[in-house]
């Protein structure tokens, strides 16, 4: 994901334009923001700095959208791994399944740990996390295997 | 936007509406909850006004569509040298009147595919103004009251009047997106797309596959009489069993042309016919739920003529016909909703009824008494009437005439009276009723047979044919192999067809329909056409003809009214009038070719 070339633009908005959708009061718009900022991708100090900020949003899922998005500009950041783990044991299933999905579609490798908390998310009481963290697993296990993609 | 060409469309549907997809991922008519309910993307009849809601690879390339094979569930793929992207649309199937939701699964087959979704409604064909909110769920647009909810797991990012995202998903994953009525805003069930979609794409598929293994044709063309029986099934609304026409309005029989038309609605005609080829695959319970929704207008009826042409699918009769202010599909103005033709005169809907009232009797569950009491009454008014001139089944809007095809039918209706009351002992005017059809026959006889030109005419006294009169050997009126029949038949092929392709008159020969411009071939006669050579013996012809009518579908075997000059699709699609005489056609083709169902 780091190898990628950034993008200009999201949507049509530059990472200015969305830096400054960052510190919204809307928790939507912040979620919106720093995925933009993920997808263009620029590995700048501003756009860093703004998703490290993001990590301690007050809001779980501003903080998993940002957490994805900075491992994709940065994918050995030790911080957006803690802080998807983390959301990995939220109150709310949907923080929890989102977390389980954002951790294998950000891990380029199988790492141990990324497993072993995928593997404790097996017998989560909701169904969609369940689902969400099986598919994870699978989806890791065929990077383990190098299996070729279809 | 452009204008895709109609035939570059797939359908879902859930049997309370449809969905047209184009083969670029743009969903272009949808009317929601029903099919006749206001629309809520409809780019296909004003590019800029109407609407769409777009789920496509960002990457050029090559796109092709398939329906999950007997089912109703379509894949759009996008091809290109960096990847295989899919999207899978379908309605799902749920039973009852609950939410109406559209499910599209994205995902990448082969490569790192990048999506964009752009989410763009416009309610009630432009008229209506909406709001939108994002959500954690993704969007909820609200149009005085009306809700819709845009479940995605990406988020949406406000555009226009809506919303779109990007996205890239790496090879073998998928990510599901969900627009669905929303009638509580506390709904809490809307958040995990992805698992819901994959449940209801289960069981879609299934409920589709089990309602194709009861199809109980195997012969020839199969792949073609299935997805004509699946197409007519998308156009049957659960709730009453009646059967639309089409599921669209005013796409043009002329491009740039005034014949632009609602179909969203139920005509005893085509609703009769397709009653016909459900029968005769094997589809009972359809049948059997038209008949009861046939039951209830014929109850609900004490005017004259007993029974309107058409009805809504919930059986009103209020269709005011009004134009709309939009472009129109390339420029074919006006567009319409509601259909003023419902208040003509068309008598061959008598007989169109009856002659699937008696295959109904035989082949699917003998008709009550209560039922035969309205039919009779409807007989009764017939043999007071059929000598009215009226509008015939092309509806013509230039004024009424004896239409020949009306008058044949008149004696299919009372034909089809006696049959039921000899073979079931139903009491009847008999001798009344057969003096009648009796009568009819012979005026038909007299009056609509030309014996300069060789052949039956368009109405009594015109020199002008007409494709409708095609279906006399199919009703039994006369026989395939009359002379009448054999030279009327070698007068149609020469003048009324172009390449195979039938149409159904000469514009501007015989009886003004009352509008300008011109129109392509019928897609219906042309299948008659090949009905009436199989019966006349002319079987390899009429194979020819068939065979070469197929290579005229679609990518996905889907046909519009219409074919133009370069076999383009014009007019209302899918229609059911061509999927059901494809269907008879191939029936009675294969079984002439020594097959059998």
């Amino acid at each position: 994901m780091s190898d990628e070339q950034p993008l200009a633009t999201y949507l049509d908005g530059t990472s200015a334009e969305w830096l400054r959708l960052v510190d919204s009061a809307d928790p939507v718009e912040r979620r919106l923001a720093v995925y933009a900022l993920g997808e263009i991708g620029r590995h700048d100090g501003e756009t860093v700095t703004a998703l490290r900020e993001r990590l301690k949003d007050p809001v779980s899922f501003v903080r998993v959208w940002a957490a994805a998005a900075l491992r994709r500009i940065e994918p050995r950041s030790k911080e957006a791994l803690a802080t998807l783990v983390a959301a990995t044991r939220d109150e709310q299933h949907f923080v929890r399944s989102l977390a389980a999905w954002m951790l294998a579609r950000t891990t380029s490798e199988a790492a141990e740990e990324v497993i072993e908390t995928l593997t404790g998310m097996l017998d989560d009481r909701d169904a969609s996390v369940r689902a969400e963290a099986t598919a994870a697993i699978e989806r890791l296990q065929r990077l383990e295997r190098g299996v070729p993609t279809s | 936007m452009a204008y895709p060409p109609i035939e570059h469309h797939g359908v879902i549907g859930d049997m309370y509406t449809t969905a047209l997809v184009s083969t670029d991922g743009t969903i272009d008519w949808c009317c929601l909850p029903h099919f006749d309910s206001p629309s809520l993307f409809a780019s296909i009849l004003d590019d800029r006004r109407g609407g769409y809601f777009r789920l496509a690879s960002v990457d050029e390339g090559r796109n092709q569509q398939m329906y999950l094979p007997d089912t109703n569930v379509l894949i759009t793929r996008f091809l290109s040298e960096h990847g295989v992207g899919e999207v899978v649309d379908f309605m799902p199937v749920q039973g009852g009147d609950k939410t109406h939701q559209i499910v599209r699964v994205a995902r990448a087959v082969r490569g790192r595919v990048t999506f964009r979704l752009d989410c763009q409604p416009s309610m009630d064909f432009g008229r209506q103004p909406h709001e939108f909110v994002l959500d954690g769920r993704g969007a909820v647009f609200d149009a005085g009251g009306t809700r819709f909810a845009l479940i995605s797991r990406f988020p949406l990012s406000p555009r226009e009047t809506g919303v779109a995202t990007e996205f890239t998903l790496d090879p073998g994953e998928s990510t599901t997106v969900i627009l669905r009525q929303v009638e509580d805003e506390r709904e809490t069930d809307l958040l995990e797309a992805r698992l819901a979609g994959e449940a209801l794409l289960q069981d879609t598929v299934r409920y589709w596959r089990n309602w194709l293994g009861r199809c109980n044709y195997s012969g020839r063309w199969r792949e073609m009489v299935h997805r004509s029986a699946l197409v007519l099934k998308l156009l049957t609304y659960e709730p009453t069993g009646a059967i639309v026409a089409a599921p669209t309005t005013s796409l043009p029989e002329e491009i740039g042309g005034v014949r632009n038309w609602d179909y969203r609605y139920t005509w005893i005609r085509d609703a009769s016919l397709t009653l016909h080829a459900f029968l005769r695959l094997g589809f009972t319970d359809e049948a059997a739920r038209f008949m009861e929704w046939l039951e209830d207008r014929a109850r609900n009826s004490a005017g004259d003529p007993p029974l309107q042409i058409m009805y809504r699918i919930d059986g009103g009769e209020e269709l005011i016909e009004q134009t709309l202010d939009l472009d129109g599909y390339r420029g074919s103005r006006p567009v319409r909703v509601g259909n003023g033709a419902a208040q003509q005169l068309q008598l061959d809907v008598y007989g169109e009824l009856m002659d699937s009232v008696y295959l109904y009797d035989q082949y699917g569950s003998p008709l009550s008494y209560d039922l035969w009491v309205h039919l009779r009454r409807m007989i009764d008014w017939l043999c007071a009437n059929w000598e009215h001139d009226d509008e015939g089944i092309w509806e013509v809007r230039g004024g009424r005439r004896p239409f020949t095809y009306s008058k044949v039918q008149c004696w299919v209706a009372l034909d089809r009276a006696l049959r039921l009351a000899t073979e079931r002992g139903l009491p009847l005017d008999v001798s009344r009723v057969q003096q009648e059809r009796d009568r009819i026959y012979e005026t038909v006889m007299e009056k609509a047979y030309d014996r300069q030109l060789g052949a039956f005419v368009q109405f009594f006294g015109s020199d002008a044919l007409d494709a409708s009169n095609l279906i006399m050997p199919l009703v039994g009126f006369c026989s395939p192999t009359d002379p009448r029949m054999l030279s009327t038949l070698d007068r149609t092929v020469v003048e009324l067809m172009s390449d195979s392709l039938v149409y159904r008159y000469r514009e501007g020969v015989g009886a003004d329909d009352g509008l300008t411009g011109s129109e392509g071939t019928f897609n219906m006669c042309t299948y008659w056409l090949v009905q009436a050579l199989t019966r006349a013996g002319r079987v390899e012809e009429a194979r020819f003809l068939f065979e070469k009518m197929l290579t005229y579908a679609n990518h996905l075997g889907l046909y519009a009214e219409e074919i133009g000059p370069v076999g383009e699709a014009l007019g209302n699609f899918p229609q059911a009038f061509t999927h059901l005489a494809l269907i008879t056609a191939a029936l009675d083709l294969d079984a002439a070719l020594g097959g059998g169902q």
